[in-house]
């Protein structure tokens, strides 16, 4: 080697060393930001909360939110609200995503009590957004796959979470806002609940802390053995290690227990299916369904899906058919279904079951499209084919999550739609369901680009049509909003005003 | 090949890593040489053949200038008008044969004719204008004595094809290149940090600065028509910011680019934007082209500053329409050339030596090169016309949408972002002279710079327009 290329390794080294150096005060940096900024936020939404008597309204949303109308709203609500006093907390974040929201949204819930919780958000979510939104979504993607990136080499993954793309968000995410600690769990096993070992096994299970995880799950195990549950994680957690003997065993231990037997035939048909013997999957899936034959939709699907591999497929049908009178209101069943008949060319089956579904929660609309575009029917399959709003499918479940836990707890929800947006988009979203009202900011946007300029409201267009607004547009979010739930759940729920809370 | 893509950052490690690898010179040389020709064999293998024979026209053109017996004066010149028809040749034939032929049909039109004239469809090879000028160079040199013709073909068909100059400049000379070539080079830690610093504020000037600004040009003279005064006069200001870091850019991170194989290649630019008068710009700007011209056309083809004033006038008039044709064969780049030929006679307006009058002094030539630029970005003679008129017409009233004005507002950040590093540099040797900055300083501001490019740099490949010419 001679001294010139010896130098040159020397500064080819250093420069990594620069780099990667550079890389972490970047990060850092956005930490810091993002910290204080959240501490901040934490402040204001603490400030007053402990006042008895006051109308709490926790507001989710991304950076169009956080610190935007929230403060305008708050002001508005109690300027016209009477003698009700209101406290709004804003939980708006920057680049937020509903996998973020979730992971907090039952803290958030225990610590706030809110009365409603306003939800205005959706435009991050997946690859869409990022597109959509430019550098900011491409900066949250590369801060996203650092992060997934550097956890993956530490090796710090969750079992089975590697297939889950939205988990690496949320690890991001935890690392920049830890809730504070929760107490350790006790040792002895006879002090804790079953059902508390198992959270806590999850919890480690999800943090990478298998070790924890296992202890946790044999805890939960010895705690209550009657119950599959136990039995099932810990199996699946020795699968993820590669080690299926022991994860077989598991499975054969839950099936003999008296609750939950269903979840281990479930999973002891995947590890044989994985194995490649078909029948022993096909005899478990088969038992599972019998065990709970209401619980085990993906008993179902596996069932099918074996014997449509196997050339099987009048059985396949027919399990998919007793799937739909299982489960009459799962879309997945209609689709499931549908496809297979797209599959044997049976076009009019396929569009009747298709429709079914469709009726049913129209996002699942592409089986449709198909049948049309395969027909040579452009204009229905155009119609359906981008009729919908385009939510990832797994941010899509994050949101009907969202409304399940917060109706669940008999929280008002209001979903309110960005300025310009059609509030169509959102009811496909989360469904007409008794307890959500939508809100609208079409008509008041557009009433206000009629008097003024486009940059007198939005500081940048950043989602295309719209962006973050200027202090007028947050006002016009605000008081449509203020005006929406004063009528709307204060006043006369059949007057609509200013704004316009569509129920 | 693009500066800006990942396949040339690819390309450049690998080829550095074996440059430094390899012990002897002359075998660098050649890695050199066959990397050159990968680089721009990657846009068009084609034309390599067209790159080897100006190259080999001049090195035998060369060798014949300098050969004993054939020392006559005309013999020489002889020489010389061989190296000069071919170069000229090439380039009158692939930039410059369409502009002719349409050009004289349109005047044969005027004078009643109707002719059929041929067109051919013809590629431009990129940095056609680039490498023929140096070959050309070369051959000048040596039929002036400037320089002794080489022997040794390796140093000079390097010279010619060196890759981080040889699609947009700058345009070397030999005396200036090949003994970089010729002496043994070693690895220099200072000059591969200045590298980096170039290639880092190139990459700055091109995908932030030029690319983010190009939204905003594209949008006002896609339709200058329509535009509003104030649109224009904002769209040109973009467009002088945006031209100069896309060249600029470029020359930054060829220079930078070079510097890591231990060879410095010349200045372009030097804080253009500061000039006081209109003379001064032109030494700063596109520095190695401004001097190819004044040696070559202006003083060694016509005279250079000769009585009467008159033709004096003229040598320098002729010498400006030849850099606006030397960017392309358009009417445009005439009267671009023209324009700022009669800008060359305006002297400073104010005389006093104080920072006010020198601000005022850098803002009439810097308004002067914009009045120039709209001829050299407009589509065609008409639309600058137009865009004169609509800047004296009205100043609001726009019926054109620019990008919203965030984006506006982000298009004044990347001006003054520009503004500001060259003021701060203004009396150092160039934009990333900071080897006195502690090390810890530098490496802030390498940070703040990267930042700049993730954030806002565009990463869309966007070539640059100087392939073009």
């Amino acid at each position: 080697m001679n001294d010139d290329f010896r130098a040159y390794i020397k500064f080819l080294g250093n420069a990594a060393l620069k780099a990667g150096l550079a890389i972490i005060i970047l990060f850092a940096c956005v930490g810091i930001y993002n910290r204080s900024s959240l501490f901040l936020q934490e402040r204001r939404n603490l400030k007053g909360l402990s006042a008895e008597g006051g109308y709490k309204i926790l507001c989710f949303g991304d950076s169009t939110t956080q610190a935007q109308w929230p403060p305008i709203l708050e002001e508005e609500l109690n300027r016209r609200g009477g003698n009700i006093r209101f406290k709004v907390i804003d939980r708006g974040r920057v680049f937020n995503r509903i996998s973020r929201v979730l992971y907090f949204l039952e803290g958030d819930l225990d610590k706030y009590q809110p009365d409603m919780v306003v939800v205005m958000m959706g435009m991050l979510e997946g690859r869409w957004g990022t597109k959509e939104t430019g550098w900011g979504g491409w900066l949250a993607d590369r801060f996203d796959s650092f992060w997934a990136g550097v956890r993956l080499l530490v090796g710090r993954w969750g079992e089975g979470e590697r297939r889950n793309g939205e988990r690496k968000l949320i690890k991001v995410f935890e690392w920049l806002e830890r809730r504070p600690k929760e107490e350790a769990p006790p040792k002895e096993a006879a002090s804790l609940k079953a059902d508390d070992y198992i959270r806590w096994g999850k919890r480690y299970r999800g943090e990478g802390r298998f070790d924890k995880a296992e202890k946790m799950f044999k805890q939960g195990i010895a705690a209550s053995p009657g119950d599959a549950s136990g039995y099932v994680l810990l199996g699946r957690l020795y699968q993820a290690k590669d080690d299926d003997e022991k994860a077989e065993e598991l499975y054969r231990a839950g099936i003999r227990a008296v609750n939950q037997k269903a979840k281990a035939y479930f999973q002891l048909g995947n590890l044989y299916r994985d194995r490649g013997e078909y029948d022993r999957a096909k005899r478990m899936y088969v038992a599972g369904m019998k065990e709970a034959p209401r619980d085990l939709l993906g008993g179902y699907i596996e069932l099918a899906e074996l014997h449509r591999m196997n050339g099987e497929i009048e059985e396949a049908k027919k399990i998919y058919e007793k799937m739909i009178k299982t489960f009459p209101e799962n879309p997945y069943a209609y689709d499931s279904l549908g496809t297979l008949y797209l599959e044997c060319q049976e076009y009019e089956k396929a569009e009747e079951v298709f429709n079914r579904g469709y009726l049913l929660t129209p996002e699942f609309e592409q089986g449709l499209s198909m049948i049309y575009f395969l027909q040579g029917k452009t204009e229905l399959a155009k119609k359906y084919g981008g009729a919908n709003y385009r939510l990832p499918p797994n941010s899509l479940r994050g949101y009907r999550k969202l409304r399940d836990v917060v109706l669940g707890r008999g929280i008002k929800l209001v979903c309110m739609q960005y300025p310009r947006c059609p509030v169509a988009d959102l009811e496909k979203v989360f469904g007409k369901k008794a307890g959500i009202r939508y809100v609208e900011n079409v008509a008041n946007f557009e009433k206000a680009l009629e008097t003024h300029e486009v940059k007198e409201i939005f500081r940048d267009l950043f989602f295309g049509n719209f962006g973050h607004c200027t202090d007028l547009g947050n006002r016009l979010i605000a008081e449509n909003l203020a005006d929406a739930i004063l009528r709307g759940v204060f006043g006369d729920r059949d007057s609509v005003g200013r704004g316009a809370m569509l129920n | 090949m693009l500066f800006n893509s990942t396949v040339f950052l690819l390309f450049f490690f690998i080829t550095l890593t074996l440059h430094w690898a390899i012990r002897k010179n002359t075998y660098r040389n050649l890695l050199l040489l066959v990397a050159s020709y990968i680089f721009y064999g990657w846009w068009d293998y084609r034309f390599l053949l067209l790159l080897f024979a100006s190259s080999l026209v001049d090195y035998l053109c060369g060798l014949g200038l300098a050969k004993e017996g054939w020392q006559r004066p005309r013999t020489r010149k002889l020489i010389l008008s061989v190296s000069l028809s071919v170069n000229l040749g090439l380039l009158l034939f692939f930039k410059y044969f369409n502009f002719f032929v349409e050009s004289s049909a349109a005047f044969l039109r005027v004078l009643g004719f109707s002719p059929h004239m041929p067109a051919l469809n013809i590629i431009l090879p990129v940095g056609i204008s680039f490498y023929t000028f140096q070959t050309m160079a070369y051959a000048l040199d040596v039929y002036r004595y400037a320089i002794p013709a080489t022997k040794e073909p390796l140093p000079y068909f390097l010279y010619v094809a060196y890759f981080p100059q040889l699609v947009a400049g700058p345009i070397e000379r030999a005396g200036n290149l090949m003994p970089q070539f010729m002496r043994e080079r070693h690895f220099d830690m200072d000059m591969v940090q200045k590298g980096f610093r170039c290639m880092l504020w190139g990459y700055v000037l091109k995908c932030v600065v030029a690319d983010n600004l190009a939204v905003v040009v594209d949008g006002v003279f896609a339709d200058l028509a329509r535009c509003s005064g104030g649109q224009i006069v904002f769209g040109v200001y973009c467009f002088a910011f945006q031209i100069y870091g896309d060249f600029a850019g470029y020359s930054y991170i060829a220079m930078g680019a070079s510097l890591f194989f231990g060879v410095r290649l010349t200045q372009n630019f030097r804080s253009p934007f500061f000039s006081e008068s209109v003379r001064d710009f032109w030494k700063r700007w596109n520095i190695s082209l401004m001097n190819w011209l004044r040696d070559y056309v202006y003083i060694f083809a016509l005279g250079g500053r000769i009585k009467p004033v008159s033709r004096w006038a003229g040598n320098v008039l002729i010498t400006f329409v030849a850099s606006g044709l030397w960017h392309g064969a358009q009417w445009t780049f005439i009267v671009f050339g023209l324009v700022n030929g009669v800008f060359y006679f305006m002297k400073k307006p104010f005389r006093q030596e104080n920072a006010a009058a020198r601000f005022l002094n850098m803002t009439a030539t810097f308004h002067l090169f914009c009045c120039g630029l709209v001829f050299f970005r407009a589509a065609t003679l008409s639309d600058a016309l137009a865009a004169y008129r609509n800047v004296f017409r009205s100043l609001g009233g726009a019926s054109v949408l620019l990008p919203d004005h965030a984006f506006c507002g982000r298009a004044f950040f990347l001006m003054g972002l520009v503004v500001f590093v060259e003021w701060v540099q203004r009396k150092r040797e160039d934009a990333v002279a900071i080897e006195r900055v502690p090390a810890w300083g530098r490496f802030l501001i390498y940070l703040v710079f990267l930042t700049l490019l993730f954030v806002f740099g565009n990463f869309n490949h966007a070539p640059f327009i100087y392939f073009q010419f």
